[in-house]
């Protein structure tokens, strides 16, 4: 009996540090997310020519996939902190950091430039001053967005935190202790029991960060706005539960701040659309160019100067990294690669709108409210954290490899999918399809006639969130670390994490995500922006 | 006494077309102690556009503003301004939003809270002093823009067409009300510049109306205004003058 008590001890200990480590991360970043993104979301809001370059710069940053910023990021921080623990460490916050701080940064960018012209001259003629206005003007108006985003981050920051914290126990030498290591290790050691406790640990924080963080904070953040309650912009899927009510009830004691927990009603008002801001981008690349050259220029330069014999020593290093046999090979992978990641993200995409799609549009007209709180809970829990689960059943199917990273791909992108289309469907007026339903539209002609025209915005808008969640996804969809071994399927995912974790190549990484990045940018100019204009145009309810 | 003088002022704006736009053109014009000045004219005249140089928000292309005998080059603390759609601060309460009229004095804290309150109790607000903007009615947040504008005791109030996002029965109210503030020497600024859509709201407040013509703005005639007060908004000397003033503008 007593070592038995003594195991549980130990392994709980394991547990809460664990998912203490996380929780610590979480923070760092979400901190040093909000440190950058309010001033320079402000200096690009206010000044028309850092906006001209501070805008783009953002841009190509958040199209760069956030787990490809991973490895290199490992390399490059343990390659400063020479190996120590330190530099994984930073290399996890960094991650967390990327996945908050552009979207953060939009949106104080977005919530300045939307102030008000008669506020900005109210602010002039009442001679506010610098301080006045920042304090008075520009803090106070980024507050709603930044709250309502900064819970949308965080959400997004477990997913790749656990992500990240799995991807590494393939290698002692990069391991970073957390909850998701902590799931993955008891999955692969066949401790089921333990990797559900994990599990219930890790939702039991996520949710209470919720109710005890950022409920108050979107509270306090209704005061902020310039006109009452606008539900389309709290879209976010609010994970609230009715199961939750009771716990609610017992942590509000008159000490403890009070926490609101919003009523059902407003949930399902407020799972309306997922709000994402369509970056502008604006004709000011050619000045952008410009100035990129002369900065590149001028640091080449200056390493050359001084650092004469590190670069010639390095250049050699990267010419003959550049004749590695592996690298030649791994190099005419990468068409093939790109193809096969596209098209497995073009397959995760149908699959998802296949279950989506009729969910949806059930959901916002019949559902009743108990399937939201199913639905909040499932969404909540950071998908990457369900991999080893999944993994341990889908991986023994017929198929099962294509199939695992096939349902790992659309963990990243379902839930933009269906909570953007139940926004969608929800702000179709009921009036519309009354009129289409009393001329004797149904079934099918009320599908194709009304219903998936009016849900078309959302849709778009759904899709390019969606996708951009799939192609992180990737990373660790195509290159699964399962039970000690590693079963990889081809594609631009994999492809990165055997640059970093097996050959160690940088030049062949940056190459990959140079690849990534520019085919997503492509992809949103040449198909997602315009469909989204086209759409808008179109389709759009005045 | 001679307060405000406009001399020759012009404004235009850089357009794509190689020529630029210009909004107002050769406006001059004197303000005097005791004046309450009503600017008309079509829309898109540059009514907004005169006020916001007067008060020293954005610069005249060419020309002067003097107030008191000095050039106006920066915002001027003896004028304040009330605005069309009012833009108080949604995140600040109704006594938050009256003391940043008080903002750049350097006077007490509590001092500014004293007269805060006071002036709430003026506009008869008293009560809301907690409440925030989107709490209250169109009139009621109007009422608060003033009671901001006048809180620091101005020499000259400007008014951006402050009835127009109104209902038309809250601005009656409203505009009854600034005429007795008008009245009341306690409170008054010394004088009023006050830019308006609507002709019978001007032939109705002011001492006298300055209409400005279509686009670029000039002055096309100034009006006095010699009824007494208080007026009848619907008397027959006011409507002469009111379609006089139409018929410049038409």
């Amino acid at each position: 009996m007593q070592p038995q008590a003594e195991g549980l001890l130990t392994e709980t200990l394991l547990l809460l540090s664990n998912l203490s480590y996380s929780l610590l991360r979480q923070f760092t970043a979400l901190i040093l997310s909000y440190l950058f993104a309010i001033p320079y979301g402000i200096v690009a809001a206010r000044s028309r020519r850092a906006e001209s370059v501070m805008l783009p710069i953002l841009d190509i940053l958040q199209s760069v996939p956030i787990l490809g910023f991973f490895p290199v990021a490992v390399l490059f921080f343990i390659a400063i902190f020479g190996g120590s623990r330190l530099g994984v460490e930073l290399a996890a916050i960094f991650l967390i950091f990327t996945s908050q701080a552009w979207n953060l940064a939009f949106s104080t960018y977005e919530s300045v430039s939307a102030i008000p012209n008669e506020l900005f001259d109210a602010s002039s003629a009442l001679r506010l001053g610098r301080v006045g206005r920042i304090m008075k003007l520009y803090l106070p108006s980024c507050v709603p967005k930044l709250v309502y985003n900064g819970m949308m981050s965080w959400a997004g920051g477990w997913y790749f935190l656990v992500a990240a914290e799995m991807i590494t126990i393939g290698s002692e030498e990069y391991k970073v202790a957390g909850i998701g290591s902590y799931i993955a290790e008891a999955t692969y050691s066949g401790n089921l029991s333990h990797a559900l406790l994990g599990l219930g640990a890790l939702i039991f924080s996520v949710v209470m960060v919720d109710l005890l963080l950022w409920a108050p904070l979107r509270d306090y953040a209704e005061r902020f706005r310039y006109e009452a309650f606008a539900a389309q912009e709290m879209g976010q899927p609010t994970f609230y539960l009715r199961s939750l009510k009771w716990l609610e009830k017992r942590l509000r004691r008159p000490s403890l701040p009070t926490v609101r927990l919003r009523s059902l009603e407003k949930t399902k008002e407020i799972i309306s659309v997922v709000y994402t801001p369509l970056p502008k981008v604006k004709a000011y690349l050619k000045f952008v160019r410009i100035l990129s050259i002369i900065l590149v220029a001028a640091l080449v330069s200056l390493t050359l100067l001084y650092q004469y014999g590190e670069v010639i020593k390095s250049v050699n290093g990267f010419i003959k990294s550049l004749k590695e046999p592996q690298f030649l090979i791994e190099l005419n992978l990468l068409p093939q690669a790109l193809f096969a990641s596209i098209a497995r993200l073009g397959l995760a995409y149908a699959a998802s709108l296949a279950w989506t799609l009729p969910l949806a549009a059930w959901l916002a007209w019949r559902a009743r409210a108990a399937a939201f709180s199913l639905l909040g809970v499932l969404a909540s829990i950071p998908a990457t954290a369900l991999f080893p689960l999944i993994i341990n059943v889908t991986i023994h199917l017929p198929y099962g490899l294509f199939l695992t990273s096939i349902i790992l791909t659309m963990t990243g992108m379902q839930w933009y999918i269906l909570f953007n289309l139940i926004g969608g469907f929800r702000s179709i007026p009921s009036d519309t399809v009354e009129t289409a339903r009393s001329f004797g539209l149904r079934g099918l002609s009320l599908w194709r006639k009304v219903k998936l025209p009016s849900v078309m915005p959302a849709l778009i808008t759904g899709s390019i969130t969606g996708w951009g969640g799939g192609w992180n996804a990737l990373i660790v969809s195509e290159y699964i670390n399962y039970g000690g071994e590693t079963y990889t399927v081809l594609g631009l995912g994999s492809m990165l994490d055997k640059a970093a974790y097996e050959l160690g190549n940088l030049t062949l990484l940056l190459i990959i995500l140079v690849t990534m990045t520019s085919t997503i940018m492509l992809m949103n100019r040449v198909i997602w922006r315009r469909a989204y204009h086209y759409v808008l145009d179109r389709y759009r309810f005045e | 006494m001679l307060l405000l003088e406009l001399r020759n002022v012009t404004k235009s704006f850089a357009s794509k077309s190689a020529r630029p736009f210009v909004v107002l053109e050769h406006i001059t014009m004197a303000v005097d102690r005791g004046d309450f000045v009503c600017i008309v004219g079509p829309s898109g005249c540059g009514k907004s556009t005169l006020l916001r140089i007067v008060c020293g928000l954005i610069p005249p292309t060419d020309g002067q503003v003097l107030y008191k005998g000095a050039e106006v080059k920066k915002v001027c603390d003896e004028m304040a301004m009330v605005f069309q759609s009012f833009a108080l601060f949604p995140w600040l309460t109704v006594l938050e939003n009256i003391e940043i009229g008080l903002y750049s004095k350097k006077i007490p804290r509590e001092e500014k809270k004293r007269r805060a309150l006071k002036m709430i109790e003026m506009i008869g607000l008293k009560g809301f002093e907690e409440a925030y903007p989107r709490e209250l009615s169109g009139g009621m947040k109007q009422r608060v823009g003033l009671a901001r504008a006048l809180v620091s005791d101005p020499t000259v109030l400007l008014m951006d067409e402050p009835f127009s996002s109104l209902d038309p029965l809250t601005a009656t109210h409203l505009r009854e009300e600034l005429v007795d503030f008008w009245l009341n020497p306690n409170v008054a600024p010394d004088s009023v510049i006050m830019v308006t859509h609507s002709v019978e709201e001007a032939v109705y407040l002011a001492n006298r109306v300055i209409v400005l013509s279509h686009r670029p703005g000039t002055i096309l005639k100034e009006v006095p205004i010699d009824l007494p007060r208080p007026r009848d908004p619907r008397s027959d000397k006011l409507y002469t003058l009111v379609d006089q003033i139409t018929s410049l503008i038409a």
